[in-house]
């Protein structure tokens, strides 16, 4: 069926194949059966493995070692010389989205899917970079965004290209429009405190009702309650349809669920930081109200990273990685090189190509992740963290690790093989594989022919 | 409230009663209507063709000879003129007062465009002199849910008489226009989903609330809420949505909320821009396409012109027609679109049915218009050729057997 959910599906992924292997008519499609042979497997859980053999098999990797049967019925890729990932994954961008923000600044229940474009330029640019996974999530403009979705980078529907559904919330410590940071922050919490209380009401509904408090006394509370808490909501219009549809009195209504959800740590929080002054707030709501949180951190954050030190939590850093900043006193002149700022008091982190306020940045587009982990090497990580930078640790940060982020058995058959050595320049994506579909290949991609003949020393050239 | 039922005896029964031009087909009297071809839409074209009327309805249809004509029956012979149905317009905004906006609240279900049609108004007159006699008259897109359209002939008549469906469709409004830059909520993709999305929400619990009650399994009756009442017919798939919908997003967001998830029947809008690119997924589910009114796009990826029709046609897209929303296009011009359509790649067959019988299917008024089949109206268009030839012009329509244009007697209109 064209909408079922991604999720399901992965989940469903080993009990199917289980079926599969029950009824041989039905899985014999040669179709649904991969294999990639030849090269160097960076699986990043683990050494790397080389002239390896990975098994695929119905979307979801069967095997990976050096001296496999590969079976009869299945399609094989040679690449030799060549070098196999998991599928990158990008922890933030607007880019999927036709429009990155409501303007109205509080709609915490709105999801990213309804806005997601398969169509977008970003997710061919994606594939053609061996992008995989992408965290689609509202941008940094309004304070509670909305609900996060993070999408496979290739498909016809926004549903079927669903990996994880509400993976996040987003929130910004930017202030909205014409506001202030002080009235920004304060309706921040304000709207925080209405939550806790609304949870409270709930609470104590369900008490209530456990105690089989009389219809009369509920309908009263029904009346009052809700009222006072959402005295300065925006959304009144919506209000009272949200309250009849919840045939659960004691369940959060349709508004107000993801806010619930975010204060009971379910739904994880987003929280953009456009400046170093934005920090110790977001690091303070954090603990005020034990959000479950990632950081997103502005250029001008790296003058907090003090406050960051010892946090074992990955945080996502402005696409702008080295600039240069001028003192105003003095006149002089400062590189500023953000991966080595954070690694030096111990912040792992992740990279993302858009979010900046700099143009540069989206103009260079989404080939701008292995870029920054290029940068990030130069400027002393290790290759094998910045690898693991570009797949497991966005994967774990975005709670998608168990379907994408290494190549292993059980996981989605994610892969990018490359013509070389990642992260050098001369390397281009050859082929890009998502749940086991080949979803990009060098040789017709049209649209860069001219720039990426791949055989170049060919002689049938003309 | 109008209720919904199918209105054709009355309409007919009055007809003959009242109307002065009525007079020209005495009760029990027929017509028989000679043309060098008959465009039926319903099988291949009648060279030298003769349509029997009676009673506001086609009798007959065949080839002259084979055709006997009923002694009495008074006969218009059209030459070698055409004769094809009635055009069928599914975006029609000038059906009546004009002011289709309600901009209060964001979604408007309780809204009924039958609340201010004005019948045969001079717009729609003028319509008439470019073929089309019956329009959908629908709310505009100001908001993501303007409310309940009416489908009506352009004809003479009171509103009764007109009317061929009330509700006719519901107008749901997705992407380009609705946008809220106010700060309320919708702005955008996801705030006008989200809105879409929990108004239906609500009108199908209210309409299964009902179906439960109606089938027994529930004991009282749910309380009866005129704002959602609407909603009974479109849940129960008797009448569709129309969908002002556009681009590769839109479309996608189109087919998967309200096909598929909401389970109705959808009809897209516009569907312009690169929404073609999605014509596969569209094809699946056999939702018509009422393209228009803007009829090519500009390819930035290979700089060329695209025909938007065209693109869908080739894509296998059948079940597809054009639309003016009159009045961005001019409602006499409905014809010009499928004629544009062509001359961007459509091909001609496809383009008569476009403005004829598939838009017909997909208002779900094809049981009464939209071909010359024995059973239907007879809403019949005279022109000096092919309609889509511009240098051709109607000469003669004629609405459940009434001649309401004919530029013999009338001013030429158009």
């Amino acid at each position: 069926m064209v909408t079922m959910q991604r999720i399901e599906v992965v989940r469903c992924g080993l009990a199917l194949a289980l079926v599969m292997a029950l009824l041989p008519v039905m899985g014999a499609s040669a179709q649904e059966q991969l294999a990639i042979k030849g090269g160097r497997i960076v699986p990043i859980v683990g050494e790397p493995i080389d002239d390896g053999v990975i098994l695929i098999r119905d979307g979801t990797i069967q095997q990976i070692g050096t001296d496999l049967d590969i079976p009869i019925e299945a399609r094989v890729i040679d690449a030799t010389g060549m070098v196999i990932l998991p599928g990158f994954v990008e922890p933030h961008s607007p880019e999927p989205l036709v429009q990155p923000n409501e303007v109205n600044p509080n709609v915490p229940f709105v999801t990213v899917v309804d806005a997601v474009d398969p169509n977008a330029i970003y997710f061919e640019e994606a594939r053609r970079n061996g992008v995989t996974s992408v965290h689609a999530i509202p941008g940094n403009s309004t304070m509670f965004g909305g609900k996060s979705a993070v999408v496979k980078t290739s498909g016809t529907f926004a549903e079927d290209m669903v990996l994880k559904r509400d993976a996040g919330l987003k929130l910004s410590l930017r202030p909205s429009g014409s506001t202030s940071r002080m009235s920004h922050l304060a309706r921040l919490r304000r709207e925080l405190d209405e939550t806790k209380r609304y949870m409270a009401s709930l609470d104590e509904k369900a008490g209530k009702t456990n105690d089989e408090v009389s219809d009369d006394a509920k309908a009263d509370e029904e009346k009052d309650e809700p009222q006072a808490a959402q005295e300065e909501d925006e959304e009144k219009a919506d209000e009272e349809k949200a309250d009849e549809s919840s045939s659960d009195d004691t369940a959060p209504d349709a508004q107000r669920e993801a806010m619930v959800r975010l204060l009971k740590g379910e739904l994880p929080a987003f929280l953009y930081c456009e400046q170093a002054m934005d920090v110790p707030h977001a690091l303070k709501l954090i603990d005020d109200y034990g959000l479950n949180a990632t950081l997103i951190l502005g250029r001008d954050c790296h003058k907090a990273v003090g406050l960051l030190a010892g946090r074992d939590d990955p945080v996502i850093l402005d696409p702008e990685l080295v600039f240069w900043e001028t003192d105003p006193r003095t006149d002089e002149d400062e590189q500023i090189i953000l991966p080595r700022l954070y690694r030096e008091v111990g912040v792992p982190i992740t990279f993302q190509t858009s979010g900046s306020s700099l143009s540069s940045a989206t103009t260079l587009g989404p080939s701008l992740l292995w870029y920054q982990a290029a940068t990030a090497v130069k400027y002393g990580m290790p290759v094998e963290e910045a690898l693991e930078a570009l797949t497991l640790r966005p994967a774990r940060l975005i709670g998608v690790d168990s379907f994408v982020g290494s190549i292993e058995p059980g996981k989605d058959a994610d892969l990018v093989i490359f013509s070389g050595e990642p992260l050098k320049l001369g390397t281009w994506v050859e082929t890009t594989i998502i749940d086991g579909k080949i979803v990009y290949r060098r040789e017709d991609d049209s649209r860069m022919r001219a720039l990426l003949q791949p055989n170049e020393n060919s002689s049938e050239k003309p | 409230m109008i209720p919904f039922v199918p209105l054709a005896p009355i309409v007919i029964a009055l007809l003959v009663a009242a109307s002065p031009i009525a007079a020209e087909e005495p009760e029990g009297r027929g017509l028989a209507v000679f043309a060098g071809k008959v465009i039926t839409c319903a099988g291949d074209p009648i060279v030298d063709g003769t349509v029997l009327v009676r009673d506001g309805k086609i009798e007959a249809v065949g080839p002259r000879s084979e055709i006997e004509v009923p002694e009495g029956y008074e006969v218009i012979d059209c030459g070698d003129k055409f004769v094809m149905p009635g055009l069928v317009e599914v975006h029609c905004h000038i059906g009546g007062s004009g002011d289709l906006n309600e901009m209060v609240y964001q979604t408007n279900p309780d809204l009924r465009t039958l609340d201010q049609v004005i019948p045969h108004n001079e717009a729609l007159k003028v319509g008439i002199a470019g073929g089309v006699t019956t329009v959908c008259y629908i709310p505009g897109s100001g908001t993501n849910m303007g409310g309940f359209g009416a489908i009506l002939k352009a004809g003479p008549g009171s509103l009764e008489e007109v009317l061929v469906r009330f509700p006719g469709v519901l107008k749901i409004a997705q992407w380009g226009n609705p946008e809220r830059r106010d700060g309320t909520l919708g702005s955008g993709r996801m705030g006008m989903n989200w809105i879409i999305r929990d108004q239906l929400e609500e009108g199908r619990q209210y309409v299964q609330a009902w179906d439960e009650y109606d089938a027994g399994r529930r004991a009282e009756p749910p309380e009866i809420d005129l704002r959602l009442e609407n909603f009974k017919p479109l849940f129960r798939r008797e009448i569709p949505v129309l969908v002002h919908t556009q681009g590769y997003q839109g479309i996608q967001a189109t087919l998967e909320m309200l096909h598929d998830s909401m389970e109705l029947k959808v009809v897209i809008g516009h569907g312009t821009f690169e929404g073609y690119l999605i014509s596969e997924e569209i094809q699946k589910r056999e939702i018509p396409v009422m393209a228009g009114p803007r009829g090519f796009r500009f390819d930035p990826d290979d700089g060329q012109i695209h025909g938007i029709v065209a693109e869908y046609s080739q894509r296998g897209i059948r079940f597809l027609g054009v639309n003016t929303d009159s009045p961005v296009i001019p409602q006499e011009d409905l014809a010009y679109q499928a004629a544009m359509a062509v001359r961007y790649g459509w091909n001609e067959e496809d383009a008569i049915r476009g403005i004829t019988i598939e838009p017909a299917k997909a208002l779900m008024i094809d049981d009464r218009v939209g071909s010359i089949e024995p059973g239907k109206d007879a809403d019949l268009v005279i022109c000096t050729g092919s309609i889509l030839d511009p240098r051709n012009y109607v000469t003669q329509v004629m609405i459940e057997g009434r001649v309401i244009y004919d530029i013999t007697k009338d001013r030429r209109r158009y």
